[in-house]
């Protein structure tokens, strides 16, 4: 039973050094790793270049200063050598959480530490992105499993409809909507940002300031999420309830209640479960858009402008996180499944 | 194909599906109507090219938006002359008059006023002369300005041709001579002392289609009445044509649907979003459905090292985080230029898994029947019992998924378009609104330029699932109800 279980997980775990290697490959192919690490060289270049100036006055001489300044500044970056040298050093070291440097994205404390920005953003997400998660979460699914007792409905009918609109819903459509609405027209919401400018002082102000805030931005994400938690919550309680086992249960006179509990939701957890967990994991890299219409310093709005500024240590390291995150998930995942489905063994 | 028709029948029992498909013929007619009578390269010639845009208002509203408020708002008005109202013929002089006269009785001013003039063709080496004036309710008759055209040059032989690749536009609302011509004239009338220098703070616009009203705050009142204006054109010695002579009057609303910020018809962006999106949708949706179906078919009927091999890398690629990597993917790659396909292409890439593991295990049922097995010892090779044997049994589930697939690559084109990532050669729903967004829609309320194209995305993808909901059934024939 423990093998299988560690081999799945095994071939989990290689998702993550998988998406290392094939972003490190494009960047190096790409030739676009080299072409960042250059420019930076040049840029380090011509500052020595000026000051190199003011003191050697002899153009030839000069000239052989800066050519070997030159070589020493390029092995620096480690462009003596090729990029897969580079690349895979790098690689090694984000795999082990030495996440490294940015080269100009700054955390609000002014640090170029990695790691210290992504962790400063977490918060912000978990309150932009997981919140709503659970709230629409909880709400859809108890939604979801009690219209499906009562399927072709009036009530089921119309609850089905408004779920699938709700699902091809574009978040980023809805925010700006939503904006324009409450932010611009009827102007009782703040159209961007977490904070008023400037943010009031006391802490319990601040609080209500950032609250006032995550309004929109949380109406927004339960308006897209929830038709797909309710619909999703409807089709597996819908699929369980028309098996024959359900009507037998019935038939030899067991009361509605047990039926549901025992017989349908008993049965039904498991996939329910499944989806809260992936999507709770999948919410903590951010909503890569929503952030970004809103203003809201999190995760996804990292990830957006690590990629428009090209911070490869940023970026790689953002993305392994995601991902282990997500593969935790599935992993914890085959273990409940374990305890939470007795059909399941290995 | 009995199964295409099995499929279609029981579908069409769904109330949803048959919305769908309505929904469906509807989206297909009219891309077809824009593919037929939209230019190829609609994007880079029209769309993208603000020079073509010139003489439409910039962020006006729709014209249905003025019934909101109760003021009449100036629609966009374009009188286009092909001939000369009154032609007078002198000796060695034509006189050709163009003139339109327009009752003006909206309660604000018009947005520009543009004279266009296009092909004027001459046989002598004194070029024409045209001018160009305005005669108001008020009496007042002003002369705004007057040019030559460009005589000929030595090397030239008669006749001569001007403005015929690009007409000559005379933007009168920002033409210094025109306003100063009409400052003049004004101050004379109404014994007004306006200066060059104010009309920037009035707005020139007022002075055309205005009267000032308090002489000391310079505060201008609208005139309505009768307008007319018209551009003489003096051709001398022989012989001379004029292609056309266009008005424009630059309205507050424009459409049906508005303007964006260059002044682009948003109706026109959004009907070619159409096709567009279906092309984007279907092509993605293909490509996924057939690596995802071709490589589980493989994996589970062939088994073994394939399987394995199959398996792992779809769970590898399965498990990956599809948005910020489609990000990351048509970043770097957007040099390449068709960035349509790229992103049909990273989608592809990375979304065929889920159809993969899905069949890997129908496919390995259908190979443990008896007729597989009849199949076998008949002699039938591989390949005949995957395509004849296996593929027309799981073919209603595939074609109900790969339809499944059409609006999530349509939503996730839309997303990776407004992230500022979409193809600019190919105007789609997602980069209206992404620009929309950049010109600052929401900190200006230019709800027009954002709703449709949403609008218009959620349609496309609710279509496609309403038809998907019908299939249910037959994806999982336990199923009774749907909705």
């Amino acid at each position: 039973m423990i093998k299988p279980l560690f081999y799945r997980s095994l071939s989990l775990l290689l998702v993550a050094p998988a998406i290392l290697l094939l972003m490190a490959l494009t960047l190096g192919l790409t030739g676009i790793s080299d072409r960042i690490l250059v420019s930076m060289a040049e840029q380090t270049l011509q500052e020595v270049k000026k000051s190199l100036a003011t003191q050697i006055h002899d153009p030839s001489a000069l000239e052989a200063a800066i050519e070997l300044r030159k070589e020493e500044i390029y092995s620096s970056y480690g462009l003596d050598k090729p990029w897969f040298y580079r690349m895979f050093q790098m690689i090694i070291r984000i795999a082990t959480f030495d996440l490294g440097r940015t080269r100009v994205i700054k955390s609000f404390t002014g640090s170029q530490e990695v790691s210290e920005i992504i962790l400063e953003r977490i918060p912000n997400t978990i309150l932009l992105v997981t919140i709503p998660l659970i709230f629409s979460a909880i709400a859809g699914i108890s939604m979801g499993v009690k219209i499906a007792s009562r399927p072709g409905t009036l009530l089921d009918r119309l609850t089905s409809y408004l779920s699938i609109i709700s699902y091809t819903l574009p978040s980023w459509w809805i925010g700006i909507i939503l904006i324009i609405l409450f932010g611009f027209y009827l102007k009782i919401f703040p159209v961007s940002g977490m904070y008023s400018i400037p943010p009031p002082s006391d802490t319990f102000s601040r609080i209500l300031d950032l609250i006032w805030h995550s309004i929109l931005p949380f109406t927004t994400l339960v308006i897209v999420q929830i038709g797909g938690w309710i619909y999703s919550a409807r089709m597996i309680v819908l699929n369980i309830a028309q098996e024959d086992y359900v009507n037998a249960a019935r038939a030899k006179g067991l009361p509605e209640d047990i039926v549901r509990r025992r017989y349908i939701l008993r049965v039904a957890a498991p996939p329910i479960v499944t989806n809260i967990v992936l999507g709770l994991s999948g919410s903590l890299g951010g909503a890569i858009i929503t952030e970004t219409i809103f203003g809201w310093y999190g995760m996804g709005s990292l990830y957006y402008q690590a990629i428009m500024t090209l911070e490869e240590n940023l970026l790689i390291a953002l993305t392994y996180i995601y991902t282990l995150i997500y593969i935790s998930a599935r992993i914890i995942l085959e273990i409940m499944y374990l305890a939470l489905d007795p059909r399941v063994r290995y | 194909m009995s199964f295409v028709r099995e499929l279609v029948k029981k579908a069409w029992e769904s109330w949803s599906t048959r919305i769908g498909i309505i929904f469906l013929a509807i989206l297909i007619i009219l891309s077809i109507l824009v593919v037929l009578t939209y230019p190829i390269d609609f994007g880079t010639r029209i769309w993208s090219n603000p020079s073509y845009w010139a003489d439409s208002p910039r962020l006006a509203p729709p014209i249905w938006a003025s019934f909101f408020t109760m003021a009449k708002i100036p629609t966009h008005t374009a009188f286009k002359l092909t001939q000369p109202t009154n032609i007078q013929v002198e000796e060695n002089l034509i006189l050709m008059e163009y003139s339109v006269e327009t009752n003006y009785g909206y309660d604000d001013y018009p947005s520009f006023l543009h004279v266009l003039i296009k092909n004027v063709t001459f046989y002598s080496t004194k070029p024409p002369r045209i001018e160009v004036w305005i005669s108001r309710p008020d009496n007042l008759i002003v002369r705004l300005t007057s040019f030559t055209i460009r005589g000929p040059s030595p090397i030239e032989e008669p006749p001569y041709h001007r403005y015929v690749e690009s007409p000559y536009r005379i933007i009168l609302t920002q033409d210094s001579t025109s306003i100063l011509n009409l400052i003049y004239s004004l101050n004379k009338k109404y014994n007004s002392n306006i200066t060059l220098d104010e009309v920037s703070i009035i707005g020139s616009e007022k002075l055309f289609f205005g009267y000032p009203s308090k002489l000391r705050e310079k505060e201008f009142s609208i005139l309505r009445g009768s307008y007319r204006l018209y551009v003489k054109i003096y051709v001398y010695e022989g012989l001379g044509s004029v292609g056309e002579v266009d008005f424009i009057l630059g309205g507050k609303t424009y459409g049906l649907l508005g303007t964006d910020i260059i002044g682009r018809d948003l109706m026109m962006g959004l009907l070619y979003g159409f096709p567009a999106s279906l092309m984007i949708g279907f092509l993605a949706s293909v490509l996924v459905t057939s690596i995802g179906t071709l490589l589980g078919v493989l994996s589970g009927y062939i088994g073994g090292r394939t399987d394995t091999v199959i398996q792992r890398s779809s769970d590898i690629v399965l498990n990956m985080p599809l948005l910020p990597i489609l990000i990351f993917f048509t970043f770097i790659f957007r040099e390449f230029g068709m960035r349509f396909l790229l992103i049909i292409l990273v989608l592809t890439a990375f979304s065929w898994p889920g159809l993969t593991i899905i069949i890997r295990p129908m496919v390995m049922q259908i190979k443990s029947s008896q007729f597989i097995e009849a199949a076998i010892s008949c002699g039938a090779s591989r390949i005949w019992i995957m395509r004849k044997h296996i593929l027309p049994n799981l073919a209603p589930f595939i074609i109900a998924q790969s339809i499944f697939l059409v609006p999530s690559a349509i939503l996730a084109e839309a997303a990776l378009s407004f992230l500022g990532l979409g193809d600019p050669t190919l105007p789609t729903w997602g980069q209206i609104l992404e620009q929309g967004f950049r010109s600052g829609a929401i900190y200006l309320g230019y709800w027009w330029w954002v709703i449709p194209p949403g609008i218009l995305i959620v349609f496309t993808a609710i279509t496609f699932l309403l038809i998907t909901i019908g299939l249910e059934p037959i994806l999982n024939p336990k199923l009774k109800t749907v909705i």
